[in-house]
């Protein structure tokens, strides 16, 4: 009987921990009680990107992460977060399950890393304290917090907005003092986060799907058999559906729970101005990613 | 052997101190262009924090090996204060072994982490040179780096401290470490 | 694994070695004797714990304390809280209370609160007949509103390790700083005038105008610092780099008193002082992993939550462990180490985690004054010239009064809450 730690940096009511739970429980049963998990929460063994570095020396076991930090050790990864590249939830997750999806998680390894499945944060949606967010012009000027993700950066500033980096726990008393105006987020950590409470306005931009991952360390992949790996790889497919059905449900409840609580809903947003006015970050895109790579998945049809 | 210690303690230590000192004034200055950018030009500089953070880990591990050579660690010394003459020697010894044993693990462990870490970049920040990526493994290295002068440097403060002891001449750790060491504002 | 951690860590103490190499020291043995985990982890918590934007506040506060002193700013201060509490008896020893209120109000951290206000104080109290050790030990409480009033190092650490808002927790300061400040203040006064000290404590002092007007640069700091915070300007990091530039242009271009060759004085001492209180932070940040992998904070909390029924009885718990870990283990430490374990179950309690965050923070800058080994004890015995054990005796009331006030912090949450709620309902 083998105990290995699963860690995430989001709460015990995420949809993170929905997915470790159910992948857990999964295993259990499909080991026959060889391999348990427990779940770690909260960041309580490190951020997104110790996590990732851990699996890799092997110190942490399996992880749920964001692409966030991914990007910083496979870079092919980093197409995933152009703006507007998936057209819905069934669109992300064909291509992710399919073979683009699994050509990437190939790449893993060449890095130390191995990947067990995507997962899923959801499209993000921005929030701000200045005004309705309906148009391109309307987003301009606005200061909004991002993550220190290069391509997020190159299409916020393209829109002519002010990305600021900063660290999410800060971000409430930000938004709150004005520090800076807005932020992007998929509507279950608007809500969880209670965002509603220092931000005026949601526009349901839905500009950036953000998948997630789970990884498992190197060194203990390469100590399973190969019956062992099925059962790795099944599970974790478990835990990946239970979190999209979470994401799911947290997107269609929390917009009304948003609205409850007070913030003013855009709920026709004008993507197509939207894409046109990113052209010129779709350019610098297409330069570094490859523009077959970007219309093999705008494009991919099961 | 211990003119070699003797130039590496002038040389080495005190270059770290003054890199430390860079250091400080540097990640100061690039902190306050990061307000400056934000609130007066409006327009957030995005690579300012993560290279001070960086700084800042150099500064620690650099000023780490000054304040080794200072005495200026924290310690519970009630036991080294009542001691005198010969035990003072032996404990003398026993702790800065145990400081030095620990400080060369960390540069061993810190080495392989910097070499094992080298294919990740470091987020939101572009090598101004060539646009490319800039490897997490000169953060890393400040560990190692900066662990090996500390050691260096407790040895040297050791040697000090013992033929004080010896010879009777004013305790360069003071009649109690506790009340006189340089413990400064922390 | 966790027993062997403990008794290596307090060994190692007792032996005198500095307090971080002996966490490490535990650390390294406990995850190579009692753990598979690959080593490696060690140098990966050393860089990756202060790898972390909120954590650059700390050196750069250090580095704006030292400058206010080296400046000038501080002795100005001092002269002007002379020339308020005024010429009454006992008036020198209640207004050292209140230049640290008002020095706290810029510096993050207790220790540099000592050094700058005591270095100019106790002196003086001396001059004016005060027994000596009465005069540290005075100095030495006082001191601990450094990190009780914002900005504060130890706020910096517990809403790093317990993901809460570092801004609300410098709010939520201004209550029990005031509280404390007020208590010391009676008590102080009361005790000169029971003893019959400090009877021509009016001689000397600046009147009032000339000494506000000094000390205006001084007094301005706060405003800017904490104005800057609360109305969105900057993060309390940036906040902290904007303390260090503003110290430098009072001390550089106001009062001339920094030169060059005291401005590398006061780099090289904020270097080291920084350094010293980092790696204790780096060291506990291994420890802290390795017993979270252990899953103890997880059976801690367990424990805790079926071992009381209600909140009163888990906070007294809570604040009898956080005095006795004070008396021994450095506060930086102890807050990354504890804070994770604490404030989730404080949590379960219903009790909020700023509120939770000021209860663990009072307690623990007790700890800065309690022996064995208290920072701001050896710092003001350091400037008044006297050894531990004489001040002990005249120690203990103040802690006395210190742990009334922590027993107010911790059953009415308004005291840290007020100022918050008035702030986020505007
Ligand atoms: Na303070
Ligand atoms: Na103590």
């Amino acid at each position: 009987q083998s105990d290995l730690t699963i860690a995430h940096a989001l709460s015990s009511a995420s949809h993170y921990s929905v997915g470790a739970e159910a992948m857990a429980v999964d295993l259990a049963e499909r080991s026959g009680g060889k391999f348990k998990l427990n779940e770690s929460y909260g960041s309580s063994l490190g951020g997104e990107r110790e996590l990732v570095e851990g699996t890799q020396i092997g110190t942490i076991d399996l992880a749920i992460v964001s692409t966030g930090p991914i990007g910083n050790f496979v870079p092919d990864v980093l197409i995933l977060d152009i703006p507007f590249l998936f057209s819905g939830y069934e669109h992300a997750h064909a291509v992710l399950d399919g073979p683009i999806g699994q050509k990437l998680l190939d790449k893993f390894p060449e890095h130390g890393l191995h990947a067990l499945a995507w997962a899923e944060n959801g499209f993000r949606n921005l929030t701000n304290n200045v005004r309705p967010v309906a148009e391109p012009t309307d987003a301009e000027g606005l200061k909004i917090r991002t993550m220190e993700n290069p391509v997020h950066m190159e299409a916020f500033r393209t829109l002519g907005m002010l990305p600021t980096p900063m660290a999410f726990t800060e971000l409430f008393t930000a938004l709150e003092q004005g520090t800076v105006d807005g932020e992007e987020n998929p509507i279950g950590v608007i809500l969880s986060a209670n965002f509603a409470d220092v931000q005026k306005y949601l526009s349901l931009t839905r500009h950036v799907y953000s998948p997630a991952l789970i990884l498992i360390s190197p060194s203990v992949w390469d100590g399973l058999s190969d019956e062992e790996k099925g059962w790795f790889e099944e599970s974790a497919k478990v835990g990946v559906k239970a979190m999209r059905d979470k994401v799911r449900s947290d997107a269609e409840n929390g917009i009304a729970t948003l609205k409850k609580e007070g913030m003013q809903v855009t709920e026709n947003v004008n993507t197509a101005a939207f894409q046109q006015a990113l052209q010129p970050a779709f350019d610098v895109f297409a330069e570094k990613f490859g523009q077959e790579s970007i219309d093999a998945i705008r494009n991919y049809k099961p | 052997m211990f003119a070699a210690l003797k130039i590496a303690d002038k040389v080495i230590v005190r270059t770290a101190l003054a890199a430390a000192i860079a250091m400080m004034v540097s990640m100061t200055l690039i902190s306050f262009y990061q307000v400056i950018t934000r609130f007066v030009f409006e327009q957030p500089s995005t690579w300012s924090e993560v290279t001070a953070r960086a700084i800042n880990i150099w500064m620690i591990y650099l000023g780490l090996a000054a304040a080794c050579r200072t005495g200026a660690l924290m310690a519970v010394d009630t036991l080294m204060i009542r001691l005198t003459g010969r035990l003072r020697t032996i404990l003398l010894v026993m702790v800065s072994s145990i400081t030095i044993g620990i400080l060369l693990t960390m540069t061993w462990y810190g080495w392989d982490m910097a070499g094992r870490v080298r294919f990740q970049s470091l987020a939101g920040i572009q090598n101004p040179f060539d646009g490319g990526t800039v490897s997490i493994s000169w953060m890393y290295a400040a560990l190692p780096i900066g662990s090996l002068i500390a050691a260096i440097a407790v040895l040297a403060r050791t040697i000090e401290e013992i033929h004080a002891l010896t010879t009777g001449s004013a305790d360069p750790a003071g009649e109690a470490s506790a009340l006189s060491r340089p413990i400064q504002e922390v | 694994m966790t027993a062997f951690m403990l008794t290596t860590m307090v060994l190692l103490f007792a032996l005198s070695v500095p307090i971080a190499i002996a966490i490490l020291g535990a650390s390294i043995g406990g995850a190579i004797l009692f753990t598979s985990l690959n080593p490696l982890v060690v140098a990966q918590r050393l860089v990756a714990t202060l790898d972390s934007f909120p954590l650059l506040a700390i050196p750069f506060f250090i580095l704006a304390g030292n400058l206010m002193e080296a400046g000038g700013i501080s002795r100005r201060l001092v002269e002007f809280a002379k020339s308020v509490v005024g010429g009454v008896q006992g008036g020198l020893a209640c207004s050292c209370v209140l230049t640290c209120m008002i020095f706290a109000s810029v510096s993050g951290s207790s220790i540099a609160t000592t050094f700058a206000i005591g270095a100019i104080i106790i002196p003086a109290m001396i001059r004016h007949g005060y027994p000596v050790p009465f005069a540290a030990a005075l100095q030495t409480t006082s001191a601990e509103l450094g990190v009780i009033i914002p900005p504060s190092i130890p706020m910096i650490l517990y809403g790093v390790s317990a993901e809460v808002s570092i801004g609300d927790l410098f709010v939520a300061g201004i209550g029990p700083g005031l509280l404390i400040g007020g208590a010391l203040i009676i008590f102080v006064f009361a005790t000169c005038l029971w003893n019959g000290w400090g009877k021509a404590d009016g001689e000397g002092r600046m009147p009032l105008w000339p000494s506000l007007l000094q000390a205006s640069w001084g007094l301005a700091m706060p405003v800017i610092v904490l104005g800057g915070i609360y109305r969105g300007i900057f993060t309390p990091t940036e906040a902290s780099v904007v303390a260090v530039i503003y110290a430098l242009f009072v001390g550089v271009v106001i009062y001339r008193t920094i030169t060059l060759s005291a401005l590398i004085g006061v780099l090289r001492r904020s270097v080291i002082s920084s350094s010293v209180i980092m790696f204790i932070i780096a060291a506990a940040g291994v420890f802290s992993f390795l017993i979270t992998r252990a899953g103890v904070p997880a059976t801690i909390g367990a424990w805790l939550v079926e071992m009381f029924s209600g909140p009163v009885g888990f906070l007294l718990a809570v604040n009898a462990v956080l005095f006795l870990v004070g008396m021994f283990i450095e506060t930086s430490a102890a807050i990354i180490v504890l804070a994770p374990i604490l404030a989730p179950v404080a949590a379960q309690f219903g009790v909020n985690p700023v509120q939770f965050g000021l209860i663990m923070i009072v307690n623990l800058a007790m700890g800065m004054i309690t022996p064995p080994f208290g920072v701001n004890l050896f710092a003001a015995c350091q400037v008044a010239g006297i050894s531990i054990d004489k001040i002990i005796g005249y120690l203990i009331p103040f802690v006395i009064v210190i742990i009334a006030c922590l027993a107010v912090v911790t059953f009415v949450p308004e005291v840290s809450l007020f100022f918050l709620n008035v702030l986020s309902s505007r």
